[in-house]
């Protein structure tokens, strides 16, 4: 597999003015197939923009290694393929939208007959060609959100970092935004997502990589990850002492209100188990549903199982 | 170079939309009321009447032009002060140079166009100034406000902005924008006593510790070296009552090429701290 991002034991240390400092990022191994859509996830203060500040050479790490394309991360030759739409984003205001898109295309070295052609195609992209003349500073948040996209974009790179893409856009800036990653996986361009709107994540990913307090707890494809556990909603009735002993040895009771039972299986086979568990103690079995756990349910476990609540 | 230049044509486009040069307005305001009033005031002035009327005006004029430089380069400083103190910390702060120092672009690149943008505006306006200035008397006074224009004079106006932003944009690198502004304008107020209240009381009281301390404040910040450069070759086209009032008041406007030397030595040293610090300070 190639990889477009490669980190090694990346470590990044704040120190403060007393004490050791406080490790943001520590001993980050991660990797990112090139062509992927891959998403950072994790919760506040987990590390994720530290991550993403390192990769783009805007951060110093303590310690460790990255590599981007194969090349050291921040020099020219690896900006020059690299987009990137950061998370506080405030531009020029004083620009036109055109004038800001020529402004980046300009830094990232376009020339001008290639920077007219891109200007027009990226402003229809985002749903901005009618407002090309318009300054920064009358747009909405969601339009400012769209035309950073732009610019970040706009020089067709290899490699697109958003960092909270859709915070400011409505549900159907959220769309135009999923359609924009999918056509930038179509074309063969990597990208890394940090988002908090986890059904974006899932809806967009191909792999993800869960952070907390500055290390990767998960990692892995959305298949691998969400198929390791999977919940059966039960409904069966005259639910006796035995049932739930015998369910119990299959998966973990996760719920359990009179005729009403939810699941947790780690496994496809445990759920004819759970069935036949259900009719050998006598029980009746009314209804029974399966249902994979969502990527919500799986972060907010996998950050729980880590110790530390989403909401830190 | 063209990233450099990209920089700084939008640091200029920024100082436009900050409106920064509406102080241009309130130099040309005063010059307007000091040129028109000065000259007149010592050509009617009852104790210069054993000068023909002609010369009194021409020291009217020059006196007229003497403080109109001073108020140019004061209002020009304050102007590079507050375009520099927001250009770098302040950018980082609010999010806007995230999006740019991503791009292919070294960092130097980015501090070299900022303070190319500040220093270019400020100087911009000196000239304008200077250039409605001469005008405007020439328009008033005629023949008698004519005079060569000394390059080299203008030359060490220019170089105010140059001193002034330098510095900023270095306290910038690291410090937000208060930060910035303060440190500047400690350093200023420092070298202004120094030169001024400091020195006078160490001349008239041959105290030897005001005496370093004025020193100090000249290896702190070149104003003074500056001031005695501008002032000296400001002597060359002073009329003879007002070099003989200098020489009375006590004026030593004579330096050295060690002066000189130290002045760009500070700039250029400055220009170096700044870009030595943005170069490795974590952007985030």
């Amino acid at each position: 597999m190639d990889a477009v991002i490669e980190t090694r034991g990346l470590r990044k240390v704040y120190k403060g003015m007393i004490g050791a400092g406080v490790a943001a990022v520590d001993g980050v191994d991660l990797t990112v197939a090139t062509g992927a859509v891959f998403g950072l996830l994790g919760p506040n203060g987990a590390g994720k923009t530290t991550m993403i500040q390192m990769l783009l050479g805007n951060v110093f790490p303590t310690a460790g290694s990255a590599q981007i394309f194969g090349m050291a991360i921040g020099s020219l030759a690896v900006k020059r393929r690299i987009g990137f739409l950061p998370e506080k984003f405030q531009f020029h205001d004083f620009l036109t939208a055109e004038e800001f898109l020529h402004f980046h295309g300009r830094l990232s070295g376009m020339d001008w007959p290639d920077l007219r052609r891109r200007t027009d195609e990226t402003l229809s992209i985002v749903g901005l060609t009618d407002r090309r003349k318009s300054r920064i500073r009358e747009f909405s948040k969601g339009m400012q959100q769209r035309i950073g996209l732009a610019q970040a974009i706009i020089h067709n790179p290899d490699l697109v970092i958003l960092d909270e893409p859709t915070s400011a856009l409505d549900p159907i800036g959220r769309r135009q935004v999923r359609d924009i990653i999918g056509e930038l996986k179509s074309r063969g361009t990597s990208v890394m997502l940090n988002s908090h709107l986890l059904s974006e994540v899932e809806l967009s990913c191909d792999s993800l990589a869960i952070i907390n307090k500055g290390k990767v707890i998960r990692q892995g494809t959305l298949d691998q990850l969400l198929t390791t556990r999977s919940v059966v909603e039960v409904e069966a009735n005259d639910i006796g002492e035995e049932t739930l002993r015998q369910i119990a040895t299959i998966g973990s009771i996760i719920q359990s209100n009179g005729a009403h039972l939810t699941v947790g299986v780690e496994r496809d086979e445990d759920i004819p188990a759970i069935a036949e568990a259900i009719v050998n103690t006598n029980a009746k079995l009314m209804h029974m549903s399966y249902q994979r756990e969502s990527l919500e349910d799986f972060f907010i476990r996998t950050i729980e199982e880590s110790g530390v609540s989403p909401s830190n | 170079m063209r990233q450099l230049l990209l920089i700084t044509s939008i640091t200029l486009r920024e100082a436009l939309r900050k409106k920064v040069w509406l102080w241009a307005f309130v130099i040309l305001a005063g010059l307007i009321v000091i040129d028109s009033i000065v000259p007149r005031a010592f050509s009617q002035a009852d104790r210069l009447q054993m000068m023909p009327q002609e010369e009194r005006l021409r020291q009217g004029i020059f006196t007229a032009q003497f403080v109109g430089a001073r108020i140019i380069l004061f209002f020009t400083c304050i102007i590079a002060i507050v375009l520099a103190a927001g250009q770098i910390s302040a950018e980082i702060d609010k999010g806007v140079l995230s999006s740019v120092v991503t791009k292919p672009i070294f960092r130097f690149q980015v501090v070299m166009g900022k303070w190319l943008g500040v220093v270019l505006f400020a100087d911009v306006i000196i000239l304008l100034c200077i250039g409605v200035n001469w005008a405007l008397c020439s328009a008033i006074y005629g023949h008698l406000a004519g005079y060569a224009i000394n390059w080299p004079m203008l030359g060490v106006m220019l170089l105010y902005p140059v001193l002034y932003g330098t510095l900023t944009i270095a306290f910038s690198s690291f410090g937000s924008m208060v930060m910035s502004l303060m440190l500047t304008a400690t350093l200023y107020s420092f070298t202004f006593i120094g030169d001024t209240i400091i020195h006078i009381i160490a001349e008239i009281t041959q105290n030897e510790s005001l005496r370093k301390l004025e020193v100090l404040s000249d290896w702190l910040i070149p104003h003074g070296r500056l001031a005695t450069w501008f002032g000296s070759l400001e002597q060359g086209m002073v009329p003879a009552m007002r070099r003989e009032m200098g020489r009375r008041a006590g004026e030593h406007l004579t330096y050295t090429s060690f002066d000189q030397f130290y002045i760009f030595a500070y700039i250029i040293g400055f220009l170096l701290l700044a870009n030595i610090v943005f170069s490795r300070r974590d952007l985030n």
